[in-house]
C-alpha cells in the first residue's frame, strides 16, 4: 500500500514536472513587416508548432539606426524585447563585439554550413562569426547589380560598359543625347556610402581604410561629374529619386539593389526587354568586384526564450525551409547550394549565378561603428565633391575621424 | 499659581502653534517634495551624470576610466565639432533675427484693421501647425534639384536653378529659412498679443503730437513690446541651439557637414558611434553655450529693466 502510494506520488511529481519541461513558448521575432507574411506561411506549411511545440509571435524591425538606439538601450540592461532578431550588417557590428549576441554553434553546423556557397565563406567569416564563434545566420544576400538601357546603348551603337572607363567613354555619347552615362544614389544616410564602397573594393582597397582606393573612388566620380557624365544632383538622392530618373531615360546605367528587377518588370507602362538589363560590374582599377551583405538570424543573449529561440533558428534556416522561403519572397534568395540548384531557373537567381560564376562577390568591409564609420566616409566625400575641402583635405579628414573612432 | 498658570497657558499656545507649523511642514512635504525629487531624478541627476560622463571613457559596455579632459580636448581639436558648433552660433542668431524681425513685421500686419484679419490670423498659425520633421521633410522636397516646386518656379521665370542642398551655403540658407517659416507665425501670435495690450490713447496722443506711422513705431510700439522682444528672442535663441529635427530631417548635416548643429553630433556619437563619454563632452559644451546665452538674456532684462 506505502510502496502504491510513493509509485504514485513519483509518477504525479514527474508528470507534474513534465508539462514545465515542454511547455509551449511563444518566440518573438523581430523581422521587418514585408517579409513576415512569407515567414508564417513557412512555419504554417512546414508545421513549426507541431514540430517544435511553440508558436511565433512577430515584432516589427527596420534596418535603419532607430532599431540600434533600442536594442542597445535594451541590451545594456540586459534584458531583450526579441527572442530572435533579423539582424543587419549594421546590428551585427555593433552588437557582437560586446557579447550581445549568444552563439548559434549548434544550429551552424553540417547541413547548414555545408550548404552556403563556397564564395560565401569570407563573407560569414567577416560578417557573422567572431573568435571562431557564429552568431548570425544569413538569411539574405544584398549585392549591387549594375542596369543598363541595352535599347539605347544598341540605338547610340554602344557597347555594355565592361570597365571605368568604357562607362566614361559611353557616357560621353550619352551626354550628347542629353542623359548621364552613370549615376548612383549618393545621399546621406549610407546611400553615397555603399557607391564609394563598390567602387573602393574595385579599386582594390577598403574604404575605412581611407586609403588610395578611397581616394581614386571619390576623385573619378567627381571627374565624372565635373564632365557632366554622372549628375551632381545626386549627392541628395536617395534610391527613389536614382530609380525615377533612370525609369524617365535620364540615366544609361545604375548601380543598383536586386529589388530594382521588380521595379522595372513591374511598371508595365515603363519595361520591354532591353530596357533595364543586367550586367557584370564594370572592371575598376582593381577588379570588377561588388561588395555584398545583407541580414541574418540572430539570437540575443539576454533572449527571454533563449532555447526557444534557438530552435526557431535551426528549423527556419533548414534548407527545405530557407527554399520554401526563397519562393515566397525573393528576399530570401541567398547563395545556398540547396536554393541555386532549386531555383536554377528563377531569373534573380540566373542573375546570382552568373556573378558568382564570374567572381564578382567581395564581404563587405567590416568596422565595428560601422553607421558611424560609414557617415565619415560620406562627410569626406561630399565635402569634397561640394567644394568645402580639397582631396588632400577630405582624405585627412577621414583617416583622422576613423582614426578617433577607433580609439 | 499665577505664574505657573501663565507658563503653561504659553506652553499650550506654543504646543498649538508648533503643531500648526508642523502640520504646514507635512503639507509642503506632501504638496512638494514629489515634485521635488521628480525634477531631481529626471533634470538634476541626468545633468551631473552626463558632466560626469564627459570625463570618462564611456562606450556601450558602460563607463569606463575617467580620462580627465581628453573628451574635451578631442572636441577642440576636431574638425567636424567646430564646424558644427560654429554654424549652430550662425544658424541660432540668424535664425532669431528673422524670426523675430519677420515676426513683429507680420504682428503689426495682423493687428491692423482689414476685412478678413480673423482668417489671415488663422492662416499664420498654421506653419506652426506643422511638425518640425514634417516640415523638414517638406522643404527638402521644396529644394530639390529636379522635383522642386522652387526650382521649378525659377525655370519659369527663366532663371537658372540652383543646387539648393548641394552647396554648403545654399544649404545652410535653406536650412535657416525652414526654420524661420516654421517658428515666425508662432512669435507673430505672441508680438500680436502685446500689440493689443498697448493703449490706443497713447498712439491718439502721439498722432496729436504730429508723429507719423514710422515715429509711432519708434516711439511708441517698439518701446512697449520691447519686454517681449528681448523675451521671445532669449527663448528662441535657447531653444533652437538643441535644434535636431530640422537638420535631420532635412540635411542630416549635409552637404559634408556643412549644415551639421551640435546636437546632431551628439545623436551620432552616442547612438551611431556609441561614444557617450564624447558625445556627453559635446552635451556639457552645448550645456554651457546655453547658459551664456541665459545668463546675457537675464543681464539684457537687468540693464533694461524689463
Amino acid at each position: 500500500m506505502i510502496k502504491t502510494a510513493l509509485a504514485t506520488s513519483i509518477i504525479a511529481l514527474v508528470a507534474m514536472g513534465m508539462p514545465a519541461a515542454s511547455q509551449a513558448e511563444e518566440v518573438i521575432v523581430a523581422a521587418q513587416t514585408f517579409s513576415q507574411p512569407a515567414i508564417q506561411k513557412v512555419l504554417d506549411d512546414f508545421g513549426y508548432t507541431k514540430e517544435t511545440g511553440n508558436t511565433v509571435k512577430f515584432d516589427s524591425a527596420s534596418a535603419g539606426d532607430e532599431d540600434i538606439a533600442k536594442l542597445t538601450t535594451a541590451f545594456r540592461g540586459n534584458s531583450s524585447p526579441d527572442d530572435v532578431i533579423m539582424a543587419s550588417d549594421e546590428e551585427f557590428a555593433s552588437f557582437v563585439g560586446n557579447g550581445w549576441f549568444a552563439p548559434l554553434d549548434e544550429v551552424f553546423n553540417g547541413d547548414v554550413a555545408k550548404d552556403f556557397s563556397d564564395q560565401m565563406s569570407d563573407a560569414i567569416a567577416k560578417w557573422s562569426q567572431k573568435d571562431g564563434h557564429t552568431y548570425r545566420i544569413p538569411l539574405e544576400f544584398a549585392f549591387s547589380i549594375y542596369w543598363t538601357r541595352d535599347d539605347l546603348l544598341k540605338q547610340y551603337g554602344m557597347a555594355a560598359p565592361k570597365s571605368w572607363d568604357d562607362l566614361k567613354a559611353n557616357a560621353k555619347i550619352a551626354k550628347d543625347h542629353g542623359m548621364y552615362g552613370f549615376a548612383d544614389a549618393l545621399g546621406k544616410g549610407a546611400f553615397g556610402y555603399v557607391y564609394l564602397a563598390n567602387l573602393a573594393v574595385q579599386a582594390g582597397g577598403d574604404p575605412f581604410a581611407c586609403d588610395a582606393s578611397l581616394k581614386t573612388a571619390i576623385d573619378w566620380t567627381k571627374q565624372m561629374m565635373d564632365a557632366g557624365y554622372f549628375p551632381k544632383e545626386a549627392i541628395t538622392w536617395t534610391y527613389d529619386q536614382l530609380n525615377q530618373q533612370y525609369l524617365d531615360g535620364k540615366l544609361l546605367t545604375i548601380r543598383e539593389w536586386p529589388f530594382f528587377w521588380s521595379v522595372t518588370r513591374d511598371n508595365k507602362a515603363f519595361y520591354a526587354p532591353g530596357k533595364a538589363e543586367v550586367v557584370l560590374p564594370p572592371q575598376g582599377p582593381a577588379n570588377g568586384k561588388v561588395w555584398t551583405g545583407g541580414h541574418g538570424w540572430a539570437v540575443p543573449a539576454a533572449a527571454p526564450h533563449l532555447d526557444a529561440a534557438k530552435t526557431f533558428v535551426k528549423f527556419i534556416t533548414r534548407p527545405d525551409v530557407q527554399i520554401a522561403l526563397a519562393k515566397q519572397n525573393s528576399f530570401f534568395v541567398v547563395p545556398r547550394k540547396s536554393l541555386l540548384a532549386e531555383m536554377k531557373d528563377d531569373a534573380f537567381v540566373k542573375i546570382m549565378n552568373e556573378y558568382l560564376a564570374a567572381d564578382r562577390f567581395a564581404p563587405r568591409p567590416f568596422f565595428p561603428q560601422l553607421v558611424a564609420a560609414q557617415g565619415v566616409v560620406e562627410d569626406a566625400a561630399h565635402a569634397y565633391w561640394t567644394g568645402q575641402m580639397s582631396l588632400d583635405d577630405a582624405m585627412a579628414f577621414c583617416k583622422s575621424q576613423i582614426a578617433a573612432l577607433s580609439q | 499659581m499665577a505664574i505657573s498658570s501663565m507658563t503653561q497657558a504659553a506652553a499650550g499656545r506654543r504646543r498649538r502653534w508648533f503643531s500648526a507649523r508642523a502640520r504646514l511642514i507635512t503639507l509642503f512635504c506632501i504638496l512638494v517634495l514629489p515634485a521635488l525629487a521628480l525634477r531631481l531624478f529626471t533634470a538634476v541627476w541626468p545633468i551631473i551624470a552626463t558632466i560626469d560622463w564627459s570625463f570618462r571613457r564611456v562606450d556601450a559596455m558602460g563607463a569606463g576610466n575617467y580620462v580627465g579632459f581628453a573628451n574635451y580636448s578631442r572636441f577642440l581639436g576636431d574638425q567636424v565639432m567646430t564646424a558644427s558648433f560654429s554654424f549652430t552660433f550662425w544658424y541660432v542668431i540668424a535664425s532669431t533675427i528673422l524670426q523675430i524681425c519677420l515676426g513683429l513685421l507680420v504682428s503689426l500686419l495682423l493687428n491692423a484693421a482689414f476685412k478678413g484679419r480673423a482668417i489671415a490670423r488663422s492662416i499664420n498659425l498654421i506653419p506652426w501647425a506643422v511638425p518640425l520633421i514634417v516640415a523638414a521633410m517638406g522643404f527638402r522636397w521644396l529644394l530639390d534639384d529636379q522635383y522642386g516646386l522652387i526650382n521649378d518656379l525659377l525655370i519659369r521665370v527663366g532663371l537658372p536653378p540652383v543646387h539648393w542642398l548641394i552647396q554648403a551655403d545654399t544649404a545652410r540658407l535653406g536650412v535657416i529659412a525652414a526654420n524661420v517659416w516654421r517658428n515666425t507665425p508662432f512669435i507673430a501670435m505672441i508680438f500680436l498679443a502685446g500689440l493689443q495690450g498697448i493703449p490706443q490713447d497713447l498712439y491718439e496722443a502721439a498722432q496729436l503730437d504730429g508723429a507719423g506711422p514710422v515715429q509711432l513705431f519708434r516711439y511708441v510700439t517698439l518701446p512697449l513690446v520691447l519686454p517681449l522682444v528681448i523675451t521671445m528672442s532669449m527663448f528662441f535663441a535657447i531653444w533652437q541651439l538643441a535644434s535636431f529635427d530640422l537638420i535631420y530631417g532635412m540635411t542630416q548635416g549635409g552637404p559634408g557637414f556643412a549644415t551639421s548643429v551640435l546636437a546632431w553630433q551628439i545623436y551620432k556619437q552616442a547612438f551611431q558611434a556609441f561614444n557617450f563619454g564624447y558625445a556627453s563632452a559635446i552635451s556639457v559644451v552645448l550645456l554651457l553655450v546655453i547658459a551664456l546665452f541665459g545668463a546675457f538674456g537675464y543681464m539684457l532684462f537687468r540693464t533694461r529693466q524689463v
